[in-house]
């Protein structure tokens, strides 16, 4: 587990994941302005309202950042590794795994997403090796 | 005894919820007991081959196929869309004079609260979420390469349950002439109360009577003259309630079991992770919805207090509402973001710029909506500290939303942009989102909020979003798969005459209502005269009369549209396997893939054989040896 998260959270990954951090800085920022310099006065109940609201905010976006960051990028190393497998041996191991595929085989629908800007490494095996 | 009792009692659901939870895993095989779903399909086409069909009405009451019920979505929302866009017209109309004119013989003001209350729920409840659903269930499964979704007829139950939905939110307007104490429902979409708990078919408060001339309030509801109107939108709005929560677990039932195997998360397309995330909002905030609904019925029928001010309070229920309602405008928004991320690079000749971190800010989009509601509520007299937690919240979902622009703004800058219709709805989102968006944030300031709260400017805010981003990226997906799913190509000409109305009258209408709102002209009113100091009503006369001028462009360009789709889907051009020569650019979709494999799989049927004449919207023409592209 630790030597999956070590290999997902590389430098690439977490400058995917700014877009998130960056949100996260904010509620951060507010949480410290608000505690060192908060502009009313302290209320056992509100206050810890007005910072558990932002806190938990932080939290839940923290986890779902690092749930889907492993999700995304383990199964990019995934078949990144099945790729390579692939090429090693042969062309069919990936293509004979695909049952419930109706469209197309893999290797004709050149990248599910068609979007993938960012990571041209996912999708090109040899210059990952 | 009371607070541990309540805490035992949760603990023994918690407790009981979980074994029900075993007990059902325990079912390994509990796929099966689904009929028809998985499976079974062999070959490019999902699902069941249009062949095994019956004929006619009773294939479309009848079908399981996510294809067909999306067409179904589509059809019940663009008739929500002509009902809501009608009762808008009305509106406006009489919003151009001052006075009271134009409804004037036909009920008023109660008229007007009428319309304003049907406009506002069936666009959002009706037209929305049923469009949405439309594009995702035909397009999920074949983007995410499974036979169809993953439980077919709950699929079918759900929209199904959306006619009878519709029939008794509008039931109002229907029984109005026929019984005395009903009319159509005048609480507005947010139904606080008490205002939605003791209104009169009249549109008087039942919680107060006349005595000697003078209006006594009361803390009793006279219940007998409440508007049963109400009651019935109540019901219908459970009702749609429950169907997109159904659709919502099917969703994502879907998207994580019946991925093909070579769609990893890495490799899912945008559409389908807005998707995922706009179930997952589903399902966490609709039922905020149905309960609130269901306390609003029991205060209205049983004479229980869950939001009297001895009870519970009005303010329980803003929280309630707002806890459903902040997710929701992000459920309406969301995969309208995921048809342009997924469109415009498709025009744009080049793959989306940043998709990982369009992904992300999805998710953070999903997750950081639940922590925003209460600014909507910043004027109710909340404590300043949780409007300071709020508010800072709603500063940090910002920058996702804003990352999006930047990204799409990116794909295009230096791409061979191509000027179809869906590339200009596309484009037209964008520019649209930006002032929407910005509005928004200048809103989501607290001290800002307070002076615009419940003026036109927050109507301009929301309709940039909704009318501007929202309806435009639908515009957008109708038109780039409309190939796909009429196998015939829309006329052009009509295409482009819509987008420039569309867009010419939205910014007439809702950037008017921003300045109205700077004018201090508030929300929700029928009539303006002496609403402020003299000098001022020309001022507004005259941004409402612009905005009216606009909503008929709209209208215009509205009808321009539905002309276009009726003709063109049935006599329009058939189409290739590559309307919009994907290939050449190295941009090719699954769907499209789909699309090509059915047509050959036609052709090979004996089918009448496609006209080999190519048909894209780029304004080019294009070699006829494109076709063969698809045919390797
Ligand atoms: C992205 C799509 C968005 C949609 C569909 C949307 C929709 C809406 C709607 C429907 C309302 C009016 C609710 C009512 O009837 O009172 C509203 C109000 C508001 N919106 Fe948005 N909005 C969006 C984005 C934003 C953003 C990004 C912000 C700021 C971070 C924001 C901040 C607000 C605030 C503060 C109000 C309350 C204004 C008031 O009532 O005083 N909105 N929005
Ligand atoms: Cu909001």
């Amino acid at each position: 587990m630790i030597a999956m998260a070590e290999r997902v959270f590389t430098k690439d990954t977490m400058l995917d994941l700014l877009v998130n951090i960056i949100p996260l800085g904010i509620m951060a920022f507010f949480i410290g302005l608000f505690v060192l310099w908060g502009p009313f006065s302290w209320d056992p109940l509100y206050s810890t309202l007005m910072l558990g609201i932002i806190g938990g905010s932080f939290l839940l976006l923290a986890i779902l950042t690092y749930i889907s960051a492993v999700a995304i990028e383990g199964d990019a190393i995934k078949s990144e590794e099945a790729g390579r497998a692939a090429h090693a041996e042969d062309e069919s191991a990936v293509v004979d795994t695909a049952e419930t595929n109706a469209t197309d085989t893999p290797d004709e629908t050149p990248d599910a997403t068609g979007d993938d800007g960012t990571d041209e490494r996912k999708d090109s095996p040899e210059e990952a090796v | 005894m009371g607070l541990s009792g309540e805490l035992a009692l949760t603990l023994l659901t918690g407790v009981l919820v979980l074994i029900v939870f075993a007990l059902a895993t325990r079912f390994d095989d509990w796929r099966t007991y689904t009929p028809l779903a998985g499976g079974g399909a062999l070959g490019g086409e999902t699902g069941y081959g249009h062949d095994e069909k019956p004929g006619g009405i009773v294939r479309w009451l009848t079908t399981v196929d996510h294809k067909d019920i999306g067409i179904l979505y589509g059809v019940y929302a663009i008739v929500a869309f002509a009902w809501g866009g009608l009762a808008v017209m009305l509106m406006r109309f009489e919003l151009a004079t001052p006075a009271m004119d134009v409804l004037a013989s036909v009920g008023g003001r109660a008229f007007y609260n009428q319309l304003l209350t049907s406009h506002g729920i069936t666009m959002l409840f009706l037209f929305g979420t049923p469009i949405l659903a439309a594009f995702s269930n035909y397009f999920i499964p074949l983007l995410i390469g499974a036979d169809d979704m993953a439980f077919p007829r709950i699929n079918a139950i759900a929209f199904w349950l959306l006619p009878p939905g519709a029939i008794l939110i509008w039931a109002g307007f229907f029984l109005a002439p026929f019984f005395d104490g009903i009319a159509a429902s005048m609480t507005s979409w947010t139904m606080y109360p008490p205002q939605a708990v003791a209104q009169t078919a009249a549109g008087q408060d039942a919680m107060s009577y006349e005595y000697a001339g003078r209006v006594i309030a009361s803390s009793e509801i006279d219940t007998a003259a409440l508007n049963a109107g109400t009651d019935l939108m109540l019901l219908g709005l459970h009702l749609t309630g429950v169907s997109a929560t159904m659709g919502a677990i099917n969703f994502i039932a879907t998207i994580f079991t019946e991925r093909g195997s070579d769609v990893g998360w890495d490799k899912l397309d945008i559409f389908s992770w807005t998707i995922l995330t706009q179930s997952a909002l589903i399902l966490f905030s609709f039922p905020l919805l149905g309960s609130a609904i269901v306390m609003l019925l029991l205060d209205r029928n049983f004479a229980t207090g869950f939001f009297a001010v001895e009870g519970g309070g009005t303010i329980l229920y803003q929280h309630l509402f707002w806890f459903f309602g902040h997710p929701e405008v992000y459920i309406l928004v969301l995969p309208p973001m995921g048809i342009i991320s997924y469109v415009l690079p498709r025009f744009s000749g080049r793959k989306l710029f940043g998709f990982k971190f369009v992904v992300y800010s999805t998710l953070a989009i999903g997750v950081l909506s639940f922590g925003v509601w209460a600014h909507h509520m910043f004027a109710s007299g909340i404590d300043p500290r949780l409007r300071a937690g709020f508010m800072a919240v709603s500063l940090a979902i910002a920058i996702p939303s804003a990352v999006k622009t930047f990204n799409w703004i990116t794909t295009m800058w230096n791409g061979n942009i191509r000027l179809t219709t869906p590339m200009l709805f596309c484009i037209g989102f964008i520019a649209n989102f930006i002032i929407g968006g910005v509005t928004g944030v200048f809103l989501a300031a607290v001290p800002v909020d307070l002076i615009l709260h419940d003026t036109y400017y927050v109507v301009g805010h929301f309709h940039y979003v909704i009318m501007g981003a929202i309806a435009f990226a639908v515009f957008a997906g109708v038109y780039y798969w409309f190939p796909i799913v009429s196998g015939r190509m829309y006329q052009r000409t009509l295409g482009k005459a819509h987008f420039w109305t569309t867009m010419v009258g939205t910014n007439l209408t809702f950037f008017a209502m921003i300045l109205l709102g700077y004018g201090g002209m508030p929300r929700r009113y029928a009539t303006y005269n002496g609403v402020t100091a003299e000098g001022i009503i020309g001022y507004f006369t005259n941004l409402h009369v612009i905005a009216t001028v606009g909503a008929f462009i709209l209208l215009v360009g509205q009808i321009i549209w539905l002309v276009n789709m009726v003709q063109s889907w049935l006599e329009g051009p058939v189409v290739g396997p590559d309307p919009w020569n994907l290939k050449e650019d190295g941009l090719p979709s699954r769907e499209f893939d789909w699309h090509a494999d059915r047509i050959e799989t036609t052709l090979a049927d004996g089918g009448e054989p496609a006209e080999d004449e190519p048909m894209t919207d780029g304004g080019e023409p294009v070699d006829a040896d494109d076709d063969a592209a698809g045919d390797e």
